[in-house]
């Protein structure tokens, strides 16, 4: 479930579905490793949002993320691997914590390298995109003590719609 | 044909975690399709119907690939297959 050791050469692809926390910085030191031709690298990274009133105290409040041990690996290693096909990037780290967080956790990275940067950054938003729509995690929000199923957002679905069209060529050149 | 069936998120906290099903010994109620899968499983119990209901927008995946309701189920009595019920994905 964790990182590969630091001593072997990396791969252009890591996905990794944990319960730890990450580094960004460790995480882009890994990606970047070895890895002279890179000349862009973007990052987004997911927080938990506080999703009771910020005025409300509530010590017993949980975030739960469950997922589809097995099928979540696969599919994340399958469409980090057809992104960086795709948007021609050199390097994909990807990771998504499971288990339960608290307001304000890291919850998702991914992090892309490429040689220039708007490959960078396509990939890095249309992975996210992706993400979101079509992975296998759902969300729980419990406060004072009822718990309730995140609903999937329309809003979402129309985000990954905007990579249905073939490539541009802006994204190959950055 | 064995069908192991799996539930996520808000189906899985009204009906655990999954349950086998020997499909062959159905005779001919024997679900066909993943949709047809899904209906038996609504007419189980009040639980299992209110769980799979329509407005859960229930998803499936078959071996571990999302599929639509009209996927066949595996064609040999031998088989053993996965199916996985679950609400709409809300991960990143």
């Amino acid at each position: 479930m964790s990182g590969a050791p630091t001593s072997l050469p990396t791969s252009q692809v890591h996905v990794s579905v944990q319960t730890d926390d990450f580094d960004l910085s460790q995480e882009v030191t890994q990606l970047r490793q070895g890895q002279l031709d890179v000349g862009a690298v973007a990052s987004f990274v997911g927080t938990v949002r506080q999703w009771w009133p910020s005025s409300e105290a509530e010590p017993q409040a949980q975030f739960l993320l469950e997922h589809y041990p097995g099928m979540t690996e696969r599919v994340l290693a399958q469409a980090a691997q057809d992104a960086l096909v795709r948007f021609e990037a050199l390097g994909i780290r990807l990771i998504h914590r499971v288990g339960s967080l608290s307001a304000g956790d890291q919850i998702v990275l991914v992090t892309v390298a490429a040689t220039h940067r708007r490959a960078a950054f396509d990939c890095c938003d249309y992975l996210m995109d992706w993400l979101k729509t079509q992975a296998p995690f759902w969300k729980k929000e419990v406060a004072h003590g009822e718990g309730r199923w995140v609903d999937a957002r329309d809003s979402d679905t129309a985000a990954l719609q905007r990579w249905t069209s073939p490539v541009s060529d802006a994204t190959k050149k950055g | 044909m064995h069908v192991h069936i799996l539930y996520f998120a808000s189906i899985r906290e009204q009906l655990g975690s999954g349950q086998r099903l020997d499909v062959s010994a159905l005779g001919q109620a024997a679900p066909l399709t993943v949709g047809q899968l899904c209906d038996y499983l609504r007419a189980l119990s009040p639980e299992h119907a209110q769980a799979l209901a329509e407005d859960v927008q229930v998803r499936a995946a078959l071996n571990q690939t999302i599929c639509d309701m009209d996927q066949a189920l595996a064609v040999g009595s031998n088989d053993v297959c996965e199916v996985a019920f679950f609400p709409p994905v809300t991960g990143g």
